[in-house]
């Protein structure tokens, strides 16, 4: 835990300062842990948060929240659930410090509230996000965006109107290894890049369990299209998030498919899914999901000319490999069960020109828990009240581009934007 | 295919001696982990603070600015080390030399200076002034002065070893017994084994042609170091070697390495640097005063052909 502390508090020094290169440009976002006021303790400074939806994921940020208070000049005031056991469990977490909500409506009436982070299901981050910034607060909203491109759209006006933050809960966009891929992809590392691919395979049925039958919806709700578009915004807007930061783009088109193949228990998203995104220069992003085989787990692979990248496992692979220093072979052999050399010319002197490719690690100090840091950067943000450049872009894309895919599966055709969803 | 490996890997790595530190070690806690990782850390920074002779607040410093003139009182750290150093000088038929560090300083900084500029850069006069005899060492006051002006003290040449010594140490006393700890992979000791194997193997390739392991090497609680002139080294530093021979005031530059394997990690550096500008009869002098598992001399013919002698393995007179 020190360490990642240590970690961190070097990491958002280094991108305080400006000191992160190409990384300034590619993820602007982390201008927001440079500035003096954002890292204030003042007690005129500090942000009053509220947290709304505090099951499984809102009890992960909930967590993080309230470490946050001894380090960031914060103070989670309420929080807010509708399920009176998850309410109970996180008036608990907060040590009875919050004050506890039935009706979020209520929690936003609250005067000195600053910001909501909202982790409710997928159907409700529209209408409480556009209620929240109305009321005046800034939102952190759960991935993906909302359920309708409407909605999507809808709250990015309201935030504009209003002026306050709206970010979306990709993660990744503060997870060291991404930030320094996208830097060697910007610097031109990877060469020309033409197919981004992912997939995120599990073999299970995603149910959680039910305390009594009557709250199959309430408790399952990423299985009903009512409430989630299922494994597309569930899973999938992680990495179309990501492969459009990648990119520096956003796709012209997508082209889908999907089915119940294998869980025929009522659920009403699908089970398996394939998507093609393509951008105007003809890249495409590869995309697949499936619930009956986790053989291959999860990964996002990015394919250029001059190499590949495997981002979820920090691995990166030159077609024309370089020596791995000898230290970086090491770690793969043990990683993968094998016993062989490690490779020393007699020093760090050895010309790097040769063989084999084993890949080497794209960031070598990646122990940061990005979790934690897109919300510190939230409140710093808060504390600036500005919105944080392009970040609100970044997740209105990965939100639109996710329930397009979806519209391409339903359909069954190959769907575009409409122009009036550009921002 | 490979097997996945189950085994969680600890593993961090920074900058210090001016080379990279790689620390790798498996299966313990983190928590354990992290705090092991912090102490090495603030020992490396430690050591490199004290020892280095180009920081302003050094030990050794502050040693070479005053000794000639005054009779320095210093820790018993440093005492140590620096007596261990004139021992070491012993032991090696003059060969390692603590004093001979400003001769390669002022090649570093001009590519324009030939093999012959360098040959004739120190003196034959100077020669006869330099050598870690002519540090003298006042135990009971733990004091060092120097003999004469010329002297200076540079610990580069053991600095890794005696940093991986400690490093070691820090390990035992936290109960690890299997790790890799390496300086810019030239320098290296071991704890235990590999997770996968009985030891840990280190192959050494081809310094001007890397490819296939051309020697292996196992490691057991024991180190490997190694010294030896490469294209890189040229490039760095002019057409010729890095290794001073304190005796004839000349770099060697012949293509060669030498890596020695043995228990302890500052021996393993004493031994490369003094054996890899040894001639026959100061090797079997030198050896002879030693205990090491591998010596190993690698000669470069061309980009392809080499030649290994195994010098090796004279036990502890």
């Amino acid at each position: 835990m020190q360490d990642q502390d240590n970690s961190r508090r070097d990491f958002i020094k280094a991108a305080g300062v400006g000191g992160l290169g190409l990384v300034a440009l590619s993820s602007p976002w982390l201008k927001v842990f440079g500035d003096n006021k954002a890292n204030s303790k003042a007690a005129s400074d500090k942000v009053r948060i509220g947290m709304i939806g505090v099951g499984s994921r809102g009890s992960y940020h909930l967590n993080y929240l309230k470490q946050m208070e001894q380090t960031d000049n914060i103070e989670v005031i309420g929080v807010c659930d509708n399920y009176q056991p998850h309410l109970n469990d996180a008036i608990n977490i907060t040590k009875g410090t919050a004050k506890g909500y039935l009706d979020y409506r209520k929690l936003l009436e609250v005067k000195d509230l600053d910001g909501v982070v909202i982790a409710t299901p997928l159907h409700m981050h529209a209408q409480i996000t556009i209620d929240a910034l109305k009321a005046g607060k800034h939102v952190f909203c759960e991935k993906a965006m909302a359920k309708t491109i409407e909605e999507c759209k809808l709250m990015v006006d309201t935030a504009r109107e209003k002026g306050k933050i709206l970010q979306i809960g990709h993660q990744r966009l503060f997870k060291p290894t991404y930030i320094k891929a996208i830097e060697y992809i910007r610097s031109g590392k990877l060469g020309k890049v033409t197919q981004i691919r992912a997939y995120w395979h599990r073999n299970n049925d995603w149910r959680r369990p039910l305390p009594s039958p009557e709250l199959e919806r309430q408790i399952n709700w990423r299985l009903y299209r009512e409430y989630s578009c299922g494994l597309m915004t569930e899973l999938a807007s992680h990495h179309i998030q990501v492969a459009n930061w990648v990119l520096g783009k956003t796709p012209v088109s997508v082209m889908g498919t999907g089915s119940i193949n294998y869980w025929k228990d009522g659920r009403e998203v699908e089970d398996n899914i394939a998507v093609i995104y393509s951008y105007a220069d003809g890249t495409q992003f590869v995309y697949d999901s499936m619930t009956s085989n986790k053989f291959y787990g999860l990964e996002q692979q990015i394919l250029g000319d001059k190499g590949t990248m495997e981002l979820e496992t920090n691995k990166m692979y030159s077609e024309n490999p370089p020596q791995p220093a000898g230290i970086l072979q090491l770690v793969n052999d043990i990683e993968h069960g094998i016993f062989d050399s490690i490779t020393v010319a007699g020093a760090s002197w050895v010309p790097e020109t040769a063989a084999k490719n084993k890949g080497e690690m794209i960031c070598l100090d990646d122990k940061i828990d990005e979790g934690k840091l897109q919300l510190i950067g939230l409140v710093n943000a808060i504390r600036q009240n500005k919105p944080v450049p392009q970040l609100m872009e970044q997740g209105y894309y990965s939100g639109l581009w996710t329930l397009l895919g979806q519209q391409a599966i339903d359909e069954k055709r190959i769907i575009t934007l409409p122009k009036e969803y550009i921002i | 295919m490979e097997a996945q490996s189950a085994i969680a890997i600890q593993y961090f790595h920074c900058s210090s001696m001016g080379t990279r530190f790689d620390f790798l070690t498996y299966g313990i806690d983190e928590e354990l982990f992290n705090t092991v990782q912090q102490q090495i850390k603030q020992e490396l920074e430690r050591i490199e603070s004290k020892f280095s002779r180009f920081a302003p607040h050094s030990e050794v410093y502050r040693i070479n600015n005053l000794a000639f003139s005054k009779e320095v009182i210093t820790d018993e750290e440093t005492f140590e080390l620096i007596n261990l150093c004139k021992i070491y000088y012993l032991k090696t038929n003059s060969l390692f030399d603590i004093t001979v560090g400003k001769k390669t300083e002022l090649p570093f900084h001009s590519q324009a200076i030939t093999i012959q500029e360098c040959s004739n850069t120190p003196s034959h006069f100077e020669n006869s002034l330099l050598g870690a005899d002519k540090i003298i060492t006042v135990p009971s006051k733990t004091a060092i002065r120097f003999a004469n002006p010329y002297l200076s003290i540079d610990l580069g040449g053991i600095g890794k070893g005696y940093a991986l010594e400690k490093i070691k140490n820090i390990c035992l006393q936290y109960q690890i017994t299997n790790a890799f700890i390496s300086f810019g992979e030239s320098s290296i000791t071991t704890l235990g084994r590999h997770p996968h194997g009985d030891h840990w193997p280190i192959g050494i390739q081809h310094a001007f042609n890397p490819g296939p392991t051309i020697y292996t090497c196992k490691l057991n609680n024991s180190s490997i170091s190694t010294s030896g002139n490469s294209l890189n080294n040229k490039t760095k530093f002019g057409d010729r070697g890095h290794i001073y021979h304190p005796k004839t005031g000349t770099f060697e530059n012949t293509p060669k390495s030498v890596s020695v394997v043995c228990q302890s990690a500052i021996e393993a550096e004493v031994l490369s640097t003094a054996l890899f500008i040894a001639n026959e009869d100061e090797r079997e002098k030198t050896l002879d005063q030693f205990s090491v598992n591998e010596a190993l001399q690698v000669n470069y013919d061309s980009f392809n052909n080499y030649t290994i002698i195994n010098y090796n393995t004279k036990v502890n007179p």
